[in-house]
């Protein structure tokens, strides 16, 4: 059976941009969020959140998408949960560059709030049909 | 869901203004003078930050323009040099479209700002 609602941890530096994305994932598609302003954060509060996604935007100050990404996998928890990129950089080697460290896909900034759910739930399809 | 929607993108408005106008104070040196690292790093930063955000905020014009600047800022930072009368003009006239769409931006004019929660759900 195909799951509709995740648990998603998502990470993103913008307040304005959270809070859109917030009213999607939430109250358009259902799903239940834990929000985080940074990756320390997100590295503190994953583990314990048990997401089924973990959705991460790339370019934040101090610790990145990609160090938050890295250090999110140490956990014995979450080494296995899919990880969506986002970012503005979404040329064919960038991307082949995220793939290559682990991420189940990646959505590019500036992203369309009327498209953002189904995009997420397609990426999280797929690496379950992929595991199975 | 419209009224969160609106307020979001209202204060939204007033961040890009104020963005905008730091841009700008960072970007007021560089008139002949090489711009520092830290600052130029910081202004990317900014930029970047606005068109990504205006662009999800239903603004797709002020995303291009931003873009256009951080291009510009972009090619600035991979040289490590002093602009370029050429350069310096092009980042003139993208800093200027910037802050004058960022100026007269309403929030009436964001794509979201009709969109309700049926709309959203039914996606594209």
């Amino acid at each position: 059976m195909t799951r509709q609602s995740l648990r998603i941890t998502y990470v993103e530096d913008e307040p304005d941009i959270r809070a859109i994305a917030q009213i999607v994932l939430e109250d358009v598609a259902g799903h239940t969020l834990s929000v985080c302003t940074c990756g320390s954060e997100a590295v503190r509060s994953a583990p314990s959140f048990r997401p089924d996604l973990i959705l991460l935007d790339v370019m934040m100050p101090d610790m990145d998408g990609i160090e938050t990404f890295h250090a999110l996998m140490q956990f014995t928890e979450l080494s296995a949960t899919p990880v969506v990129f986002m970012t503005a950089k979404v040329q064919a080697v960038e991307v082949e560059r995220y793939r290559s460290i682990g991420a189940a896909g990646v959505i590019a900034k500036p992203f369309d709030p009327m498209t953002l759910a189904g995009e997420i739930l397609a990426i999280w399809q797929a690496r379950e049909a992929s595991v199975k | 869901m419209r009224d969160k929607l609106r307020e979001i993108i209202t204060r939204h408005c007033r961040t890009l203004r104020d963005q905008a106008i730091e841009i700008e104070a960072c970007l007021k040196p560089a008139d002949g003078e090489p711009i520092g690292r830290a600052v130029l790093e910081r202004t990317i930063g900014i930029v970047h930050q606005m068109r990504g955000s205006a662009g999800t905020i239903g603004f797709p014009d002020l995303s291009a323009a931003a873009l256009s600047l951080e291009t510009e800022l972009g090619t600035l930072a991979d040289t490590g040099t002093a602009p370029s009368p050429e350069q310096y003009e092009r980042m003139a006239v993208s800093l200027d479209r910037l802050r004058s769409l960022a100026e007269r931006l309403a929030p009436q004019e964001s794509q979201l700002y009709d969109l309700d929660l049926a709309t959203l759900r039914a996606g594209r």
